[in-house]
């Protein structure tokens, strides 16, 4: 103990005592037994909110500071005077006071003895108002008294309802468990794996078939006792006064010797089978010559109702007491005797050793093993609410193990997935290692592998599965089942690889959700883009609109545009390595590792909160999300967000395209359609182009956006003729700005209140439009109709209205419209305009047609009646 | 049996919450043979004004049984004879011991019972014994510490009744008057064996108090020192606990630490005071915050008369041995008591003690009135006091309020 600190706390609280008028109080200054000085302090707490959950406080209290080693950079520690407060939470070992969950935080050495009296000040009006929180932190019995040289005890399993008391702490009977453990090369090191009771663990032990090993580990028994009251006595620093608490609260010193001695007998056996099976790792882990009848692991697990991770349940607080040798000799040599066949003498000599263990036991001290709890019961994960969180527990699979792979599935591993698949087909070269994670020894195995085998060390109980090898046949072949997954993260930055899971996500019958992340071509951005599992469209789809909304020069979209949909590619490629090496975007470690990270905190942030969402609100609207992150130069414009519903999607007529109208698009087509009720009559046909793009590979048309009737279009209640004027500059401007997503797909119209089925006319006219001599090798036909409720409401933009869709992909034939052609009316040429009265497009008035030509105007909205309406719907 | 009286002028002030004790006494006294209030004894710590104003008034208004009474008088009588500085309750206290002294002599001489108002026990001893008149009295009537007493006003209480003699020492018989304050320990028992332990040190101070432990400890008699309920020595006195040791008030733990070993559970500590300080000036008085502090430190509870329940409206403590024990009597539990104590008293029933001691107590309350200022830290918390005292040593957020000159010689 330094005694400049000494002198410090000292002068501190002198200090504090002088002004404080007697609120704050010295009583004495003592020597502990550890040579620490300490003080016997009072303060005043009168006056303070109380409720019966709450510790009960009178005017005055009294409390032990010892100023520890250190001080004043290590904070003292500090007990009441009383066991009054045992049992309440952060109260351990009947005195201790728990005043800080984290020092290093919460003690400030600059603020000494001062901050010292104030944080315990502020514990006692909280624990007094029973507000102390965060209540069921992870406590720590006093450090000063557990010992390195014990070894370090995880404890993994749950305890639950093993437990001899009540949820809320009532109960008295003692119970008894076996944990079964493993334990690692220097004995240095136990992991409980499991919760059992003593005969199923001597079971164990005596079935010659169950497994020793656990991981290569050989497996060990300590008995636990969970004692039913807060042990009333400080943690015990030897053996005699441990076992006077135990006995006190109904658990006599022959109990535990009968307990210590049964798991020495079942390690014993365990023991054996394991030098036999494999001396080599039984020896290793036991001891430095593989014998069997080598000093055996022996300790204790002692279990009190404290710890609390949240309400009032009272969870086991754990600790280990490990037994020095002469000790595990002894009960070693006492569960030896008990085995033996009863006779008088076995009897004596079961006495003798039994005395010989108590007044051992009597006289040593207690090493105290480093317990670290991993129970979920009492602990809380650092990324407990966060995004991260949605990770747990869920199954993904992670394609490409490159600098957006790796780092992502370690974050994977990290934030607690269940089953991890990491895939990629490509081995690691010695220019990776510039900003992948994979190590020289690493050259020249398939990154998969490598990747798995490093992550798989993270946790004991997670293994990670590596494949090796192409993940577009591998995993989305046809008819390949999706199931298996919760997530999938395509790092890839592949376009093939999202076609694939494009065209695998469309037919699939369950989707999982999907995140795909590319980086820009310096590093300084990333898109990620996420689809729910309502969204039928993939990555491919998601970054297609993404370039549109580029493409419409949408301000803060427009440097991802620039940098991942530039107009025309880019030329300069990089190309790291000589020859034929793949290209690759230019960027550090740094870049790369913290894009990957930013990019997928974002893509689990919608995760997290679509399933927050959907817990609160059935069905969320946006179900597509996409992301732009930006670091480096570009990082002044921060996170980009958009998100879009699904799109309307159908399966076209000929069962070969998947057809995704935009909401954007039927926006458009009903904004035309009302138009037109408007300034002509509700039952007059409208229609237009259909502007979006065909993509053979994966069967999809996009509909990205509609247009309306040209000025020189011809329209009536049966007939709707599109006009040309304009259109193609439309239709260029469209391409030219969009660099080439979206252009000409087909054309659109209305049956007003009618069926959404083509007529033969309709036919005709979309014949003549892929026809050899026509424009375009195949068009989409869409007609939007229904009857005159689901009309009339889709047109008044009810919620959720929708009208009937027809849509076919008419592909080009060779040869004329014949008999058998759909369009084929008797050799009828139907795309001649009928004669009739028409409005044309974009104008209000009607104009009379005969053979072809313009002959009359009419009055508005009001055509004759014995006009030759010609009904050609089928 | 009333030990040491303290009726102050003041008390006669409506405006002032102290209480005019000998009427509200006269009024709670049964009424004796002779028709007048009776009370059986009236014990009498030392002879300081505070412990014995009203005496007068009492003894002319009321028939006392029996006198307890130490020797020191008579020595400050013989030392300093008439120029004693005794005021004059105490001397007419005297002059009554000695009339009873007298009385009680004759009596025996002549075989008589001893007459009403006539009895007096002498407790302590003084090493100038045969000069004073009390010495040729039976032993019966002559009291040591380290006996005990079940005897009050010659009727035996034994199984009720007990207290035990601790003080004065026959070392101190010349020491200052208030080092040999008559000092007991009474045991009350109810009749299915609870009972309940009062300490009184009088005004003792640290040494005399830690020799009475050290003695009953030393004699195998700790049962002496046990107590539900300690009257603070002295009126809440520092000395008790704080010795001067160079210019210094010294704490001593280990008298505290005596009083903490040989409490029962549910300890309280009562300062027969004015309400305490808020901050204790050197020279002043008692009470001192800074014992009172301890008491609360180191025990369940601690009451000042004058603050309870309440500065505003002081009220009698009461202590209460029932079948579970002996206890504070609550305010809530004095009125309900004092209720029915009221309808059995109309309906003409016997009281129970604690009904008889509660309506006592409401009565006396009755009278408290006044106001008194409290100080400006009372309204706080003790953690508020804590973080107030942190932040004070960190220092002032305020700037200085006076200039401040600078500047170099010329």
């Amino acid at each position: 103990m330094s005694a400049d600190g000494t002198d410090l706390a000292r002068r501190q609280l002198r200090d504090l005592v002088e002004v404080a008028d007697g609120a704050v109080e010295v009583l004495e200054e003592w020597t502990n037994a550890a040579g620490n000085t300490a003080f016997t302090i009072s303060l005043d707490t009168s006056g303070l909110e109380h409720v019966p959950a709450g510790i009960a406080v009178r005017h005055r209290e009294r409390f032990k500071v010892i100023i520890t080693d250190g001080f004043p950079f290590a904070s003292p520690i500090v007990f009441s005077v009383h066991k009054r407060w045992a049992g309440t939470p952060h109260v351990q070992w009947g005195s201790y006071l728990c005043l800080y969950a984290v020092p290093s935080v919460e003690w400030n050495p600059t603020d000494g003895m001062r901050g010292f009296i104030g944080r315990l000040s502020k514990w006692i009006e909280h624990a007094a108002a029973g507000t102390l929180d965060p209540d069921g932190q992870p406590l720590h019995p006093p450090a000063v008294y557990t010992s390195a040289d014990a070894g370090r005890l995880l404890i993994h399993p749950n305890l639950g309802d093993l437990v001899p008391w009540a949820a809320d702490g009532s109960g008295s009977d003692v119970g008894r468990l076996v944990a079964w453990c493993s334990v690692n090369g220097d004995r240095k090191r136990v992991d409980v794996l499991e919760w059992v009771d003593l005969d199923l663990a001597v079971g164990r032990a005596e079935d010659d078939a169950f497994e020793v090993f656990h991981r290569g580990r050989p497996l060990l028994a300590i008995p636990v006792v969970l004692m039913p009251d807060q042990l009333g006595f400080e943690y015990p620093t030897d053996v005699k006064s441990l076992s006077a608490g135990l006995s006190e609260s109904g658990y006599d010193r022959t109990a535990l010797l009968n307990d210590l001695a049964v798991c020495t007998h079942i390690n014993r056996k365990l023991r054996a089978r394991q030098v036999a099976q494999d001396a080599k790792a039984a020896g290793n882990t036991w001891d430095e010559t593989p014998d069997d009848g080598a000093p055996l692991f022996t300790a204790m697990l002692v279990g009190t109702p404290s710890r609390r991770v949240d309400g009032d349940l009272r969870l086991a607080h754990l600790a280990a007491w490990k037994l020095d040798a002469l000790s595990g000799r002894v009960t070693d040599l006492f569960a030896q005797i008990r085995d033996l066949r009863a006779s008088k003498e076995s009897a004596e000599l079961q006495d003798e050793v039994r005395d010989l263990a108590f007044s051992l036991f009597d006289s040593s001290r207690i090493a105290w093993m480093d317990i670290m709890e991993t129970r979920p019961e009492v602990t809380r994960r650092r990324d407990q609410d966060t995004p991260s969180s949605w990770l747990a527990g869920r199954r993904v699979l992670v394609l490409g193990s490159g600098a957006l792979g790796a780092p992502v599935s370690e974050l994977c591993v990290r934030a607690g997935v269940k089953k991890l698949t990491v895939a990629d087909y490509t081995v690691v070269k010695p220019g990776i290692l510039v900003r992948q994670p994979y190590t020289d020894s690493d050259i020249g195995r398939g990154k998969a592998r490598a990747l798995a085998s490093r992550l798989s060390a993270i946790h004991d109980s997670l293994d990670i599965e590596p494949s090796h090898g192409n993940v577009r046949t591998k995993f989305f072949a046809p008819d390949q089942d999706l199931s298996m997954y919760d997530l999938i993260i395509d790092a890839t930055a592949d376009a093939s690889v999202r076609s694939a899971i494009e065209l695998a996500r469309k037919d699939a019958a369950v989707r999982p959700s999907l995140v795909t992340m590319v980086i820009g071509h310096n590093a300084e951005r990333g898109l990620v883009t996420t689809n729910l599992p309502a969204a039928t469209g993939a990555a491919a789809d998601t970054f297609r609109k993404v370039s549109l909304l580029a493409a419409s020069r949408t301000a803060e979209w427009v440097d991802v545009g620039d940098d991942l949909f530039p107009p025309t590619p880019r030329t300069k490629l990089f190309f790291p390595e000589p020859g034929c090496s793949s290209p690759t975007f230019v960027g550090s470690a740094a870049q790369s590792t913290a894009l990957a990270g930013m990019m997928l905190h974002e893509a689990l942030m919608v995760l997290h909160a679509a399933d927050q969402e959907r817990r609160e609100t059935e069905g969320g609207e946006q179900i597509s999300f996409a992301s732009a992150v930006r670091m480096g130069a570009a990082a002044t414009r921060g996170t980009s967000r958009v998100s879009w519903p699904g799109d309307v999607v159908q399966t076209d007529e000929s069962g070969e395209f998947e057809v995704r109208v935009s909401r954007t698009a039927l926006a458009e087509m009903r904004a035309e359609v009302r138009r037109g009720a408007r300034i002509r009559t509700p039952k007059i046909e409208t229609g237009g182009m259909l502007l979006g793009a065909f993509d053979d590979a994966t069967g999809i048309v996009y509909i990205d956006k509609v247009t309306g009737p040209p000025p020189d279009s011809y329209l009536s209640a049966t007939y709707f003729h599109h006009g040309v004027e304009g259109t193609q500059e439309r239709v260029s401007a469209e391409v030219r700005r969009t660099a080439s997503t979206c252009g000409f797909v087909g054309f659109w119209h209305s049956h007003p209140s009618g069926r959404a089925q083509p007529s033969a006319t309709d036919e005709q006219g979309m014949a003549s439009i892929v026809a050899p001599d026509g424009t375009t090798r195949r068009a989409l036909m869409m007609i939007v109709g229904g009857d005159e409720a689901t009309w009339r409401a889709w047109r008044n933009d009810d919620v959720g209205a929708q009208p009937a869709i027809y849509l076919r992909v008419v592909p080009r034939s060779n040869g004329p419209i014949v008999s058998g052609h759909p369009g084929y009316v008797g050799g009828l040429n139907l795309q001649q305009l009928p004669d009739g009265w028409y409005f044309r497009g974009g104008s209000g008035t009607p104009v009379q047609i005969r053979h072809g030509v313009a002959a009359a105007t009419g009055p508005v909205g009001r055509p004759p009646s014995w006009w030759p309406w010609r009904r050609r719907r089928p | 049996m009333q030990v040491d009286l303290n009726d102050r002028a003041k008390a006669d002030d409506d405006d002032t919450p102290e209480v005019p004790v000998v009427d509200l006494l006269l009024e709670a006294l049964p009424t004796g043979p002779d028709d007048r209030p009776f009370l059986a004894a009236f014990v009498l710590t030392h002879a300081d004004k505070d412990h014995c104003s009203g005496f007068a008034d009492l003894l002319e208004k009321a028939t006392i049984g029996e006198l307890w009474a130490t020797p020191r008088m008579w020595r400050e009588y013989l030392d300093d004879g008439e120029d004693v500085e005794l005021c004059e309750d105490a001397k007419v206290f005297h002059d009554e011991v000695k009339r009873r002294v007298e009385a009680v002599k004759k009596a025996v001489a002549g075989g008589d019972e001893i007459a009403l108002g006539d009895r007096v026990l002498v407790v302590g001893y003084d090493t100038d014994e045969q000069k004073h008149a009390y010495h040729d009295l039976p032993n019966e009537y002559l009291l040591k510490p380290g006996i005990s007493v079940t005897k009050i006003n010659g009727v035996d209480y034994a199984g009720r009744f007990e207290a035990f003699i601790h003080a004065p020492f026959k070392d101190d018989c010349a020491a200052k008057r208030n080092e040999t304050s008559l000092s007991l320990q009474i045991t009350l028992t109810e009749e299915g064996g609870q009972d309940g332990k009062v300490l009184l040190f009088g005004d003792l101070a640290y040494e005399t108090i830690m020799k009475i432990f050290q003695y009953s400890e030393d004699h195998d008699r700790t049962q002496y020192l046990e107590w539900n309920l300690l009257l603070a020595p002295h009126h809440c006195s520092k000395h008790v606990m704080y010795v001067r040791e160079g210019g210094k008030d010294v704490l001593k733990t280990d008298i505290l630490e005596a009083f903490e070993h040989h409490a029962r559970d549910g300890s309280v500590v009562i300062a027969s005071s004015h309400p305490l300080p808020a901050t204790d000036v050197d020279g002043a008085n008692p009470p001192h915050k800074k014992a009172a502090d301890r008491y609360k430190d180191y025990f369940d509870r601690f009451i000042c008369t004058m603050e309870w329940p309440s500065v505003e409206d002081p009220s009698p403590v009461v202590l209460g041995v029932d079948e579970h024990g002996a206890q504070i009597v609550e305010d809530k539990v004095v009125e309900l008591s004092a209720k029915s104590a009221e309808a059995a008293r109309a309906a003409g029933r016997k009281l129970g003690r604690l009904s008889e001691v509660a309506a006592a107590a409401t009565a006396a309350g009755r009278y408290a009135g006044g106001v008194v200022s409290i100080s400006e830290t009372a309204g706080m918390t003790g953690a508020e006091r804590v973080q107030a005292v942190i932040k004070a040593d960190r220092g002032s957020d305020a700037a200085p309020t006076n200039a401040v000159g600078f500047g170099r010689e010329r």
